[in-house]
């Protein structure tokens, strides 16, 4: 039996429904992670561009 | 102010300063002449980039003019007949040359520009390896140069957006991966800023994702380079450069889409959000509107967008699930692509009173809002339902226009005129003249798409218009084309308009470069070294602290984990953030394209699919290289309309010896996937040397050069001993000496039924024979009597489809 016999049997119209349950997991985490980030960090974080030059100049 | 150098030459007060430490300090300064070098090239290659894009919108005008018009004597028009027959110029093979021209060459250039700037200064480190930048601008240039001319030569994959031949692809792997890969990452290695900002997020997916697609949608056999490797003939050079796919038909035609969707999501999008990112809190002088928002952007855009490619398949030849899985996430796509667009405007909150006083801000506001567009009319477009009506018409290319005029070409605009002044260091030579520039842009953008979605709905419907007794209302396809014409018209102005806006933004560009100084003032600046901190001030926030007064270690741990300092952490270490990156990227590839290569079900087999002969193949090649499949599908889809139109639905199994694959994505003329045995030998020859004369109202070009030119029989041996290898079961084509006989007597035959039929003898040995051959060939296969065995060589040419 070859990979090609195994994955051929495969239902693959569940395929999709799994992907979407994967992504979600991914984007409940992302979004946990993003939200329980302190502001002070996030604000420093999104400072940065802003900054002078990034840096001392001298 | 004497202008002493070229935009290019940076007369550096400073080179690359040591680093030294001073009190724990080091001091650095930043390399912008590689980014005056890049904002250059964008100007250069953007130019370029729509000018192609106006010739090809003219040439589907121009043939229908009157060309013998007189006025003074003269004939003006005819001028511009060359646009319509002559070899290196025709449609088929410039339209490649200006969609890598906007993309790698215009795209690229903006992006490079971006990227080197605003990672150094986010980094605060120079780029780690001046030598590597420089090697990375002058390789770039170069790649582009050699597209511009191998691709007007017919030098090509056939494959849209991949057209480049192997050569340039190692070229260019090298030069992204190896050149300005590894100077990135190791300047995010030596950066002086601990937390590496969303933009640098962005970034990194480009990097690491653009070489995952090419590398593989890349893969081929380069038959010129294996034939001289095994007999030591070296052929011509436009043969030695070619290659076919490893990949054929339905596998072929999902990895090309599983590129060309993400090249505009990781060439298109992700750096330009990270661009974004960068230059709209510089412009809008306040921080993004939301850090927490971007987060979320980034990872959900990288995690979805890979699995979209599908949508530009369905109702084709490609697996079901496939479509449905591209289509499900295309429409999910929807929501963190307006999270970005949201983000991005919304930085200007409390700013938008300068909006109106503000050029870089206007490109800026116009560039998302393009953006949120077409990342809403992409889902859309991604429905089945809604892709059956738009796809192969101007609908998809009004769309694009959209996007990479809008969005991509605004935001290069906007991020052009805010660096113009800092990197020469003296105000933008006119505000006015950059405010005149938004204005044609803007009112030729409008023009361009808004002509065309007309055109695309209005084709489109045509196609599948029924009268009264259930028969076309359209039947002949040149119809809907003449319908179209005003609307292609009223493009080109647009487009023009969009052109001229870029000339307006290069006499600002040169005449801002005049005014710089004699010598720039290279600013030097110092920060910590991130490695001279000790461990514990480096990452004093990783582990957090608990706040829980249990007295349960374990309890405290995982209040200390559900904190997220471990996120922030491996955000700091690059390797590990790529690494992330790419198992989001390979995840979703390998969900689709595993099921897709290993289930033989997919692709049925069909016992009377033989491999095309040695002329067809020959034939075939020549259809790629005169970018045929530009304007011409070769799938017919399971639609009424189509099969009323153009015979029985394409199945998986008739592609199987297609390398590469040649469905298109666009009608501009007939679909091809039923076309052997429609018209005679010499309908086709005629319709070759002037299709205007065969067909009235055609704008097809002229294709007098494959009348003239000898075909290289010799090279179809090399051709048929690829295919081999790639595993076409050629068995007595691929005998000593047997591959051309059977080549030439199938010529012979063809040749000689034109002659028959009234059409000039001495004509087998032509390149337009070879292409009447394969023309002849397309979609026969499956009404023919199913073969004994599915794996029987071809033992003698088909005759073709003389009437």
């Amino acid at each position: 039996m070859r990979l090609s016999d195994i994955v051929g049997h495969l239902d693959l119209t569940v395929w999709p429904k799994m992907a979407l349950v994967l992504f979600l997991g991914v984007f409940a985490g992302v979004t946990w992670r993003a939200l329980r980030t302190s502001k002070i960090d996030i604000d420093a974080a999104a400072a940065l561009p802003i900054e002078e030059e990034g840096a001392n100049h001298v | 102010m004497t202008p002493a150098t070229t935009p290019i030459e940076q007369p550096l007060t400073s080179v690359r300063p040591s680093l030294h430490t001073t009190a724990g300090l080091e001091s650095f300064s930043y390399d912008d002449d590689i980014v005056r070098k890049f904002l250059l090239m964008t100007l250069v290659w953007g130019l370029v980039a729509t000018l192609a894009g106006v010739v090809i919108a003219a040439q589907l005008v121009i043939p229908n003019l009157p060309f013998d018009w007189t006025f003074l004597g003269l004939k003006p028009l005819m001028l511009l007949k060359p646009l319509t027959d002559t070899s290196w110029l025709t449609f088929g093979r410039l339209r490649p040359l200006h969609t890598n021209a906007a993309i790698f060459a215009f795209a690229g250039n903006a992006i490079f520009a971006a990227v080197y700037y605003s990672t150094q200064r986010l980094c605060k480190a120079r780029m780690w390896s001046d030598k590597l930048s420089r090697l990375h601008f002058w390789g770039w240039q170069s790649i582009i140069v050699a597209a511009a001319i191998t691709l007007p030569l017919g030098i090509t994959q056939g494959k849209e957006y991949a057209e480049l031949e192997w050569p340039i692809d190692i070229m260019l792997a090298v030069v992204w991966l190896g050149f300005f890969g590894t100077n990135f990452f190791m300047t995010l290695k030596t950066r002086r800023e601990r937390h590496m900002y969303v933009a640098l997020w962005f970034y990194i997916a480009t990097i690491v994702t653009v070489t995952i697609l090419h590398v593989f949608n890349n893969l081929s056999l380069p038959f010129g380079l294996f034939h001289f490797l095994t007999t030591g003939d070296m052929m011509s050079p436009d043969v030695f450069m070619k290659s076919y796919p490893v990949y054929a038909g339905v596998q072929d035609a999902f990895m090309q889409w599983w590129y060309g969707h993400n090249a505009v999501a990781f060439f298109l999008t992700t750096p330009f959000l990270g661009l974004m990112y960068y230059f709209m809190p510089k412009a809008a002088e306040r921080p993004v509107f939301s850090y927490r928002l971007s987060i979320i952007h980034f990872w959900s855009l990288v995690f979805i967008y890979i699995w979209a490619g599908p949508h530009h398949l369905h109702y084709t030849a490609l697996p079901q699930w496939a479509s449905t899985l591209g289509m499900l996430f295309s429409v999910m796509l929807w929501m963190p692509s307006w999270g970005g667009m949201i983000n991005g405007l919304l930085t200007l909150r409390g700013a938008w009173h300068k909006v109106s006083s503000d050029h870089v801000l206007k490109f800026f506001v116009v560039g998302i809002t393009f953006y949120g567009m077409s990342t809403f009319e992409g889902p859309m477009l991604s429905i089945k339902s809604v892709n059956s009506l738009s796809h192969y018409t101007d609908w998809t290319i009004a769309h694009v226009h959209a996007g990479a005029l809008g969005w991509n070409g605004f935001m290069a605009f906007g991020m052009m005129y805010w660096l113009l002044p800092r990197l020469f260091q003296t105000p933008l030579w006119s505000k006015k003249l950059a405010g005149t520039h938004f204005w044609i842009g803007t009112l030729g953008i409008l023009l361009y798409v808004s002509a065309i979605y007309w055109a695309g709905i209005t084709q489109g419907l045509m196609w599948r218009a029924f009268d009264a007794t259930g028969r076309l209302a359209y039947p002949d396809f040149v119809e809907t084309v003449n319908a179209i014409q005003p609307h292609y018209w009223v493009r080109l102005i647009g487009g023009l308009m969009y052109v001229a806006g870029i000339v307006l933004a290069g006499v600002n560009f040169y005449m801002t470069w005049r005014s710089r100084p004699a010598t720039y003032n290279v600013p030097v600046y110092q920060a910590p070294a991130l490695t001279t901190l000790a461990p514990q001030a480096r990452f004093a926030d990783e582990l957090g602290t608990s706040k829980l007064t249990t007295n349960i270690e374990a309890g405290r741990k995982i209040d200390m984990f559900l904190q997220g300092n471990w996120h922030r952490r491996w955000e700091r270490l690059p390797l590990r953030f790529t690494i992330w990156t790419i198992i989001a990227v390979a995840v979703a590839s390998l969900f689709e394209i595993i099921p897709t290569f290993l289930i033989r079900s997919n692709v049925p087999t069909i016992a009377s699919v033989k491999p095309y002969t040695p002329l067809e193949l020959a034939g075939r090649d020549i259809y790629i290289a005169e970018g045929c499949y530009n304007c011409h599908s070769q799938m017919i889809r399971p639609i009424f309309a189509e099969t009323k139109r153009y015979g029985e639905y394409s199945k998986p199994g008739e592609f199987v010896y297609d390398h590469p694959f040649q469905w298109g994505s666009r009608r501009i003329g007939p679909d091809l996937a039923r076309e052997g045995g429609k018209q005679s030998n010499l309908w086709h020859y005629l319709h070759f040397k002037d299709p205007a004369q065969i067909t009235k109202g055609s704008i097809m070009p002229a294709y007098p050069h494959l009348l003239e030119d000898a075909l290289d029989f010799e090279a179809i041996k090399a051709r048929v001993d690829a295919m081999a290898l790639l595993g076409v079961p050629y068995a007595n084509a691929v005998k000593k000496g047997e591959t051309v006989r059977m080549a030439h007597e199938q010529a012979a035959a063809i040749g000689e039924s034109i002659a028959q039929q009234g059409g000039p003898e001495g004509v087998a040995d032509k390149k337009v024979i070879a292409l009447i051959a394969y023309m002849q060939r397309l979609g026969t296969d499956i009404k023919n009597a199913p073969a004994p065995t599915p794996t029987e060589p071809p033992t003698a040419p088909t005759q073709g489809g003389a009437k």
